[in-house]
């Protein structure tokens, strides 16, 4: 199977480049970004959530609250759209198209993709390899 | 939101939407539906237009959801670590 993948940040994080609706974005990779329910899949900042949501392209809404890592709850909105993972050398879309929900953050935190969009890539496999630092995703 | 009143709030909602939920699904068909105190607060044909009439509200609930009638509210929090 063809694959993508990216190699990790200088600072140790890991990036990959996905299209929420007309919008690509990059996204930091967050296995602790996880919904019990299976909707909420990424984290994005104000400034492009109202983007994808004035452009109509959030099909749905819904208010959930968030749980941080100290245990604070809070709410936020989010939207149902489709996303997609996008090659990072040749800018073309990539994999299966999914439906998700893409939560509005806080401004200032990274743009952050989390377990559930990856549950939903069907017949795909995520290969992390450590030696050399890189996510990968391989797609039929 | 402290712990303790999440805890509270979502059991009452959890209550009263179970009490509710063919009606909300018969009498909002299409809209979408503000929950709180374990009764439906508000409802509108588009999301903002449900958050704007429950910001009317006063005083404005500290817990309420807001999702489309015919699917289920999102009583569960995800986790942002």
């Amino acid at each position: 199977m063809p694959q993508v993948c990216w190699q990790a940040a200088a600072g140790g994080r890991y990036w990959m480049d996905v299209a929420l609706g007309n919008y690509d974005t990059r996204v930091m990779i967050d296995l602790g970004l996880i919904d019990p329910l299976r909707l909420v899949g990424l984290e994005v900042d104000p400034v492009l959530y109202h983007r994808i949501k004035q452009a109509g392209q959030f099909s749905r809404f819904n208010r959930r609250f968030r749980r941080d890592a100290s245990g604070r709850l809070s709410w936020t909105e989010s939207g149902l759209t489709a996303a997609q993972v996008i090659c990072p050398t040749a800018r073309q879309r990539v994999g299966p198209a999914v439906r998700v929900y893409v939560s509005c953050s806080a401004p200032g935190v990274p743009n952050r993709v989390g377990i559930v969009f990856f549950h939903r890539l069907s017949r795909c496999r995520v290969l992390w390899e450590l030696d050399q630092q890189m996510w990968c995703i391989e797609y039929p | 939101m402290d712990p303790a009143t999440f805890e509270r709030e979502t059991a009452i909602n959890r209550e009263g939407y179970e009490a509710l939920r063919e009606q909300i699904r018969r009498d909002h068909a299409g809209q979408y539906v503000a929950l709180a105190y374990g009764r439906v607060i508000a409802a509108a044909a588009t999301y903002d237009e449900t958050v704007a009439a429950v910001e009317q509200v006063q005083p404005v609930p500290e817990y309420y959801l807001v999702f489309p009638a015919d699917e289920e509210p999102s009583f569960e929090p995800y986790d942002a670590f």
